[in-house]
This record gives C-alpha cells, sequence and structure tokens, in this order.
C-alpha cells in the first residue's frame, strides 16, 4: 500500500508542472521545515567552524605566499582594466550604445544562506532560506560573487530551490572571454565533475584555462535568463577531430557546489521597476 | 501510541538533520546517510510493517524539506525499511553483525533503487559516478553511524517483542 502510494506520488509530481498542488504543497512544507533546519545548522556551526580553522591553519603558510603573489598579478590587472572600463563608457556614451541588462550594475542582489546543500551523487540542487517572500522568480539567476551556481527552478512562501550549473538539465549559452567563441555550457550525465562548452566550431580559437561566462544573448522577444559577464569556469581541456565540425571542450566550474554557504539572486531591477 | 510519537519524532529529527547538515558531511563524493541507518535501525528493531511505515514518512519528509522528487526517497525508504524488518524478524535481529550487515546491503541496494528509478523518469543516472565514487565513501560513513544509531533507537523504542516479557516474578510458594 506504501510502495503504491508512493509511486502514485512520484508519478503525478513527475507529469505536474512544477505550480501543480504537489508542488505547492512541497513549498509550503519546506517552508514548514525551514527554522528547524536553520536551527541544525546552527547548532552545527561551530562543529563546522572549528574544523574549518584546524584545516585551515595546516595549509595557512603556503596559501598565504601564493595569494601575496596572486594579489600583486590581480592589482596590476585591476589597474588596467579600470583604463579599459573608463574607455569603454566614454565611447558607449559617444556612440548612444544601446545594450541590455548588465551584470552586476542592472540586478539588485538578495544574499540567502542555502538551507539544503547538494545532496550525493543524484541531486544538483540546493534549497535556500528566500522565495516569493523576497521577490524571487522562477529562473532567476543565481551567483556567488560574480560566479554562476544556477538558476532557480522551484519556489515556495519563504524557500526556493536552486538546480545547479551542475544539474545535467542545466544548460546555458556562454563565451570564451579571451576570444569571444560562442557555445552552450551543460553537464555531460555521465556523473563527471566537469562542464561542457558545445557547440563552438573547430575553426574557433580555445585554449586551456580561457574563462568562459554567460553570454546573455537578446533577440527581439526573447532573451538568455542569465546576463552577460558571470564567469562559469575556465576551460580545462579541450580536443577535436575531423569528423565533427565542433570542438569537444571541457570547463571547470569555477564553485564547488558541494560546499556552497551561501548564494545571491540576482533580480533585475527593471521587475522591481515594474517591468517584466 | 507511545511508540509512534517517539518514532515520529525520531523521523522528523532525522530527516532535518539530513537535510541540512549530514548532507554535508561527505567523503569522496559519498554523503552520510542518517536518515537510512535510522530506518534501517528501527525496521531492525520492529519488524517490517513499522519498517516500512517509518520509512515512507522519513522519505516524504525529506523529500519534502529539500525539493526533492516527491515519492522516490518514499519508495526507496518503504523498500528499505520493509526488507530490514523481514531480516530481522526471520533470522537478524539476534545477531551482533545484523545492524551494519543491514546498513551495508540496504545502503547498496538503495543507491542501486534510486539509479534504477531515475533511469526510468529519464534523470541522469550516472552509475560510474555513485558505484565507485560515492558509494564507497557513504557505506565507510554509514557504518562509522550505525552503531551508536542503533543504540540509540533502541533505547528510545526497544525491540519488539520486549513488551511481552515478564517483568517481575513473584514466588508462589
Amino acid at each position: 500500500m506504501l510502495v503504491l502510494l508512493s509511486l502514485v506520488l512520484l508519478t503525478i509530481s513527475f507529469r505536474e508542472s512544477s505550480n501543480g498542488p504537489l508542488h505547492r504543497f512541497q513549498g509550503y512544507g519546506s517552508a514548514v521545515a525551514k527554522p528547524f533546519q536553520v536551527v541544525a545548522d546552527r547548532v552545527a556551526q561551530p562543529f563546522e567552524d572549528a574544523y574549518g580553522w584546524f584545516h585551515d591553519m595546516l595549509k595557512a603558510k603556503d596559501e598565504n605566499k601564493n595569494l601575496q603573489q596572486q594579489l600583486q598579478r590581480l592589482r596590476q590587472q585591476r589597474a588596467r582594466q579600470k583604463n579599459a572600463e573608463a574607455e569603454v563608457a566614454r565611447l558607449e556614451a559617444l556612440l548612444k550604445y544601446a545594450h541590455p541588462a548588465r551584470f552586476p550594475k542592472d540586478f539588485s542582489k538578495v544574499n540567502v544562506e542555502v538551507i539544503t546543500p547538494a545532496t550525493g551523487a543524484f541531486e544538483q540542487t540546493v534549497v535556500i532560506a528566500a522565495g516569493q517572500n523576497r521577490e524571487i522568480r522562477i529562473n532567476d539567476p543565481v551567483a556567488v560573487a560574480d560566479e554562476l551556481v544556477g538558476r532557480i527552478s522551484q519556489i515556495g512562501p519563504t524557500t526556493a530551490k536552486v538546480m545547479l550549473v551542475s544539474d545535467p538539465s542545466f544548460a546555458a549559452s556562454a563565451l570564451d572571454l579571451r576570444t569571444g567563441a560562442e557555445g552552450i555550457v551543460h553537464h555531460p550525465a555521465t556523473g563527471s565533475d566537469v562542464l561542457m562548452l558545445d557547440d563552438v566550431k573547430v575553426t574557433k580559437d580555445v585554449k586551456a584555462g580561457d574563462t568562459i561566462i554567460t553570454s546573455g544573448w537578446v533577440r527581439a522577444d526573447l532573451s538568455s535568463l542569465y546576463p552577460k559577464g558571470i564567469t562559469i569556469g575556465q576551460i580545462a581541456s579541450y580536443s577535436q577531430t575531423d569528423v565533427n565540425p565542433n570542438k569537444q571542450i571541457q570547463v571547470e566550474p569555477s564553485i564547488d557546489f558541494s560546499s556552497l554557504e551561501a548564494v545571491t539572486v540576482l533580480i533585475p531591477k527593471n521587475r522591481q521597476a515594474g517591468g517584466p | 501510541m507511545k511508540l509512534a510519537v517517539k518514532a515520529a519524532a525520531i523521523v522528523f529529527f532525522a530527516a532535518i538533520l539530513q537535510s541540512s547538515w549530514f548532507d554535508r558531511v561527505s567523503l569522496g563524493h559519498g554523503s552520510a546517510g542518517l536518515l537510512l541507518v535510522i530506518v534501517v535501525s528501527l525496521a531492525l528493531l520492529r519488524g517490517s510493517v513499522f519498517g516500512a511505515e517509518v520509512g515512507f514518512a522519513a522519505g516524504l519528509l525529506y523529500d519534502i524539506a529539500t525539493y526533492g522528487q516527491l515519492g522516490l526517497t518514499s519508495l526507496l525508504l518503504t523498500l528499505a525499511g520493509f526488507w530490514t524488518g523481514r531480516y530481522g524478524e526471520t533470522t537478524g535481529r539476534d545477531r551482533a553483525h545484523a545492524p551494519f550487515l543491514s546498513v551495508v546491503v540496504i545502503t547498496m541496494l538503495y543507491e542501486l533503487g534510486g539509479l534504477t528509478v531515475r533511469f526510468l523518469i529519464g534523470e541522469a543516472a550516472p552509475f560510474g559516478k555513485v558505484a565507485l565514487h560515492a558509494l564507497p565513501g557513504e557505506l565507510v560513513l554509514n557504518l562509522i553511524l550505525t552503531a551508536p544509531l542503533y543504540v540509540l533507537c533502541r533505547r528510545l523504542v526497544g525491540r519488539q517483542g520486549d513488551e511481552a516479557r515478564a517483568t517481575e516474578v513473584r514466588v508462589l510458594a
């Protein structure tokens, strides 16, 4: 009887839309469980912090040396970048250049705690402690700093489910920051930890270490879910064959999805101002 | 009634702890299965029907708390609870190794069952990742949890048949 009931639940929840009655029930149920999850998380936090402290102490010296060198490099890069940004802004003003919503300035951020982490080998989703109460909607992009985490796939009154970039159902249009080569990033569903960048022609120039960002395209009545410029990862390796017109590119995600503790949901400012 | 309330409380807190904290405790790609070990322990102690009921409730709570595919974890844990309960009722309950053996076997069957159901409903079912990367770590973590959780469950809900035993003796002559 219970097996049958489970199968009925499974079938209905699998077939109904994301705003169907069972999913709504799940949203309310998750909202009820949320305070308990938050309490459990708070109780466990000191133990996690203690472990983290000891773990970090062991590798702090080497890491400090590497970070000093990295900081020096990044300072130089930042100076060059600021110069370039100012020049771009000046040229855009001169040309009266129109562009779609840009990340991060055209988005407001909702910083929110992760209450249920990505679970095991199957689920590449997390549950966050904010939902409709913070004006979050389905398909809103989710990031950590300027790195893409995923998008909102299900929403409840005070909680929401985030489909991670590493979920096999996830896909985003992306481009190589160095060369502009465009493709589609998705997870290969083989259990691998790396992502694939598909639909990049063999004639396009890419190399290992290139940064991959969201391309944020806009057509007449359609646009990408993700604004341009959110980092997805770095190219780990690529290959090409004579018979395939596209390169096979593997992308290492920038984020360790198993240890997410807080994320930022990006909400377009034009929506808050009463836009679509 | 008292038993049902105790079991409900255990399952509720186990589902909350699993979804909020134990999913983060990982070894390799495998995470600790507190809820699974609790269901196995309760089923071993209280029998197949009780095990199935506890498994169903635990799975439902977990799926609700994590926005999982509703019914999937319930189905797997119901079967896990029932089979473990049958093993306990027929041969295993009095053997010291029964909880450990049950946890090892049920962990493997749970993952295999999860892969099968996901494959059938068209979701990703990465057999290699589960078998080679997740399962070994999960087995180790679940085995570590087995002894303390089994003892805790036994203390809280007792064993089936314990209530029927004589608790005092009166000398008649």
